[in-house]
């Protein structure tokens, strides 16, 4: 079968996939169909323990306020006079606060225990660019910048990824911020069906023999290559046979996200950590149709994804990190919408989480420039990450000793 | 040190979308000053370049991917390459997503917009993307009010499209808010009006001047900054020649565009007959993005752009008209991700099909030896040098004897051209 001139003209996205169905020669591989879910590929492998974070960002900035409402403070209604969550509407939680109305399946969870609510996250000297704020959580700092995220200097100082290309996954075109570190470990990755070369066996062989690390000025597009092949040598490599657990929302891009991450650790990719991003939340005007939305979106795709880490058996293993880079503005602004503001809330989901509410939440009679502050400095949440969850150097990671939160269970 | 030829092949790999052999002899005859001009030619509105025929079923504006299609054939056909570049240019610096209320035709009129000033006065091309419909939607200037001005876009035209950090205060950012009031745009057409009820005429005070300012007072202050000179300057340095900036270049460049009040012609010409520009670091230092890499494939191998080469541009990371965010596409080396340059090395699987078993007499070459044949394909896709690894590994794929009968050679030719695609060389500009 061949594809005709015309058939380039008019065929639509399907065309590369639809290579790979044409029979032309894949890359070699030794399948392990028969080799156990959660196995990791070990030689050389760094010393992991078996526990994966999965980290989601809420790019844009999410408004804190109405996805934990604060329904028990008088001066929410004040500061919010069209946007504001009811309090016949949120789903209660404790002590006068509830989740958006759209976060059904978040509140089972939460109700199951294996949620926590960490209140009032942020940073001292909150900056309200989205770019230096998100900088700041990506590198874990507060004063200068650093080319190496948070999460990259911790792969760094534990092996990178010698012995599993990937032990690191962004879910994304490019390798996130917090991901990056010195020594390339983490790879980025939009899509299985994608992580094969097609073509001839001639020009796979020729391919393979043009990459590889060297030197000279196209080091980085070698390594990269070298990088890429041995991501999709991995990939190849994985249990295949993964059905689906549970049915996934359809055009939910945070779903196709997380489903492509059990599916990765379903395969015994033994990836530690993993990261996506899910954006829209920059909500200066006309907040509250795409707010809902997008919380809809959040919990369904969210529910659909631990419901399938549990049918997989991953359940214990997993847990989910979600925060953004700031909150929103304590008032609402003249558009419907509201403008960057500070503090915010974090979420911790899994089974190992110790459920509930973390901190307090700030009060909304002592703002700071009109924005909420900070009660818990994010490097905690992440300290803690690193000691009670990854394991690993902390200190040497964060650059600094910060307080560990309870968010695990003994 | 470059030859002639290899002045013309880099210029037209950063200025454009690749030269054919044939054009860059022909630029190499006229000299590297003539080529300049050319390129800083354009025309006197956007060019006209109708939407193809073979489109099934028929092109629908209104379809986000058929509009990546359009934008995609002009890039491949277009006789004026750098303003198409530029187009990507500005389309990456003024970030605006088909998102908040913005439809495909919103995201075409911007674009046309782009083409309108590619290369023309930053100062009118600002005021008009301030109040234009894409933008007035992306960061909620349509639904700014008097009573409380929206800071979206007063920020972000500060820190991401003029100035950079530095110059302005919260203080600032709230007086270019007020000023920035009073537009509107219908829902239904897309039409942007001026409601003088809806703006704040108070008096402002925005970067040290004080006056009643409105969206163009503040807009050209933006302009007229040293700041946004030097700003612009290093991102065209960048977007152009290199990720390290060459400060004495970029000077000269920022320096051209406050002594020109913002032309940009004299800026880039500045920066295309700069020596920084030519210097080995800078050659192959560039990694094409995704629209660049494939409309450098269809433009030097006859392919026509299409739906399918629209969703290659996505899997190789670049969603055109839905930039990740407001700050655009980070670009170098963030474009290869292992499964975006996995698609890369599959386009060229994708181009080989799309060329056909049937032999095209104009991409056969008639060349004697293998060496000559894979250079001769090497310069008919203008790949930057290549290394020695990979003339290896190419001449390894091509043997040691070239075969004679046409539809062999022809088939020997597609996978050579599917090959190069894939060389770490031709990731790169």
């Amino acid at each position: 079968m061949h594809l005709s001139r015309r058939d380039f003209l008019t065929v639509s996205g399907g065309v590369l996939v639809g290579l790979g169905a044409l029979g032309l020669s894949r890359l070699p591989h030794k399948a392990i169909a028969d080799a156990p879910a959660g196995t990791v590929p070990s030689a050389g492998a760094p010393q992991v323990n078996g526990k994966s974070l999965v980290v989601i960002y809420l790019g844009g900035g999410n408004d804190g306020l109405n996805t934990i409402a604060p329904y028990g403070m008088g001066r929410y209604y004040d500061l919010r006079r069209t946007l504001a969550i009811k309090e016949s509407e949120a789903l209660p939680l404790v002590g006068k606060l509830g989740l958006h109305p759209n976060l059904k399946g978040l509140k089972a969870l939460y109700d199951a225990g294996k949620v926590a609510v960490i209140q009032g996250v942020g940073y001292p000297e909150p900056d309200r660019s989205h770019f230096r704020s998100f900088d700041i959580w990506a590198t874990a700092q507060t004063k200068g910048t650093s080319p190496v995220g948070w999460l990259g200097r911790y792969l760094d100082l534990t092996g990178g990824a010698a012995g599993n290309p990937l032990r690191a996954v962004a879910v994304s075109p490019s390798v996130a911020k917090p991901l990056v570190g010195g020594k390339g470990a983490a790879v980025a990755m939009e899509s299985i069906a994608e992580m094969q070369i097609k073509g001839d066996a001639g020009s796979v062989k020729a391919i393979r023999a043009m990459y590889g690390l060297g030197s000279g000025p196209l080091t980085v597009v070698r390594g990269r290559g070298d990088t890429a092949l041995q991501a999709a040598d991995a990939v190849q490599q994985l249990s295949g046979g993964y059905t689906p657990g549970v049915a996934y929302p359809k055009q939910n891009k945070l779903g196709t996200d997380l489903q492509l991450m059990v599916r990765l650790l379903a395969g015994g990719a033994g990836s530690q950590i993993l990261y996506t991003t899910f954006g829209g939340f920059d909500e200066h005007a006309g907040e509250k149709g795409n707010h809902d939305r997008l919380m809809g979106d959040f919990d369904a795709a969210v529910s659909a994804y631990q419901a399938d880490l549990e049918a997989h058996g991953l359940g214990s293993q997993v847990v989910t990190f979600v925060h953004s880079e700031f909150g929103r503005r304590a008032a609402e602004n003249g558009s419907g919408g509201t403008d960057h503001g500070a503090a915010g809330p974090a979420l911790l989901i899994g089974g190992p989480v110790r459920g509930g509410l973390v901190g307090e939440h700030p009060s909304l009679d002592a703002l700071l420039e009109g924005d909420l502050k900070m009660g818990i400095d994010f490097r905690s949440v992440y300290a803690t990450l690193l000691d009670r969850w990854l394991g690993g150097p902390v200190d040497e990671v964060l650059g600094a000793k910060y307080e560990r939160l309870s968010l695990f269970h003994a | 040190m470059l030859t002639a030829p290899e002045r013309i092949s880099h210029l037209f790999r950063r200025a454009g979308f690749g030269a054919a052999p044939a054009e860059v002899a022909a630029w190499t005859a006229k000299g590297l000053a003539a080529a300049v001009d050319a390129l800083l030619t354009a025309p006197a509105g956007p060019e006209s370049v109708p939407v193809p025929s073979y489109f099934k079923p028929a092109y629908d504006p209104d379809k986000l991917v058929d509009a990546q299609a359009y934008w995609l054939h002009r890039m491949v056909t277009t006789r004026y390459p750098l303003v198409e570049k530029m187009v990507l240019f500005w389309h990456g610096h003024f970030a605006t997503g088909a998102q908040k209320g913005n439809k495909p035709p919103d995201m075409q009129q911007q674009n046309d917009l782009f083409r309108r000033h590619a290369i023309g006065s930053f100062p009118a091309l600002l005021r008009a993307v301030g109040k234009g419909a894409a933008m007035l939607n992306w960061l909620d200037g349509a639904r700014s009010s008097r009573k409380a001005p929206n800071e979206n876009y007063a920020r972000e035209v500060q820190e991401l499209f003029t100035t950079g950090p530095g110059p302005y205060t919260e203080q600032d950012v709230n007086a270019a808010a007020r000023a920035f009031t009073g537009w509107r745009v219908d829902r239904i057409t897309g039409a942007v009006q001026f409601e003088p009820k809806a703006w704040d005429p108070g008096p402002k005070t925005f970067l040290g001047h004080t006056g009643n300012f409105g969206l163009d007072e503040v807009s050209d202050i933006l302009s007229s900054r040293p700041e946004t000179a030097k700003f612009l300057a290093t991102k065209l340095w960048r977007f152009f020649a290199s990720p390290l900036p060459d400060s004495a270049t970029v000077q000269v460049m920022a320096d051209t565009y406050i002594a020109s009040k913002g032309e940009i012609r004299p800026v880039l010409r500045t920066l295309f007959l700069s020596d920084a520009f030519y210097a080995d670091a800078v050659i192959g230092a560039q990694i094409k993005s995704p629209p660049e890499f494939i409309a450098g494939a269809l433009r030097l191998t006859g392919l026509p752009a299409s739906r399918a080469t629209a969703y290659m541009c996505t899997k190789i990371g670049q969603v055109l008209y839905n930039p990740p965010n407001v700050a655009g596409w980070p670009g170098g080396a963030a474009w290869l991700g292992a499964s975006t340059l996995l698609s890369r090395w599959n386009l060229g699987e994708a181009v080989k099909l799309g060329l056909g078993q049937k032999p095209q007499p104009a991409l056969l070459l008639q060349l004697d030896t293998p060496a000559a044949f894979v250079d001769g394909y090497l310069a008919l896709l203008c790949v930057p040098p290549v290394t020695d690894t990979t003339r290896a590994a190419l001449l390894k794929l091509v043997g040691d004897r070239l075969p004679t009968a046409p539809k062999d050679r022809w088939e020997l030719a597609r996978g050579l051209i599917r090959t190069i695609i894939a060389t770490p060389e031709y990731q790169t500009a």
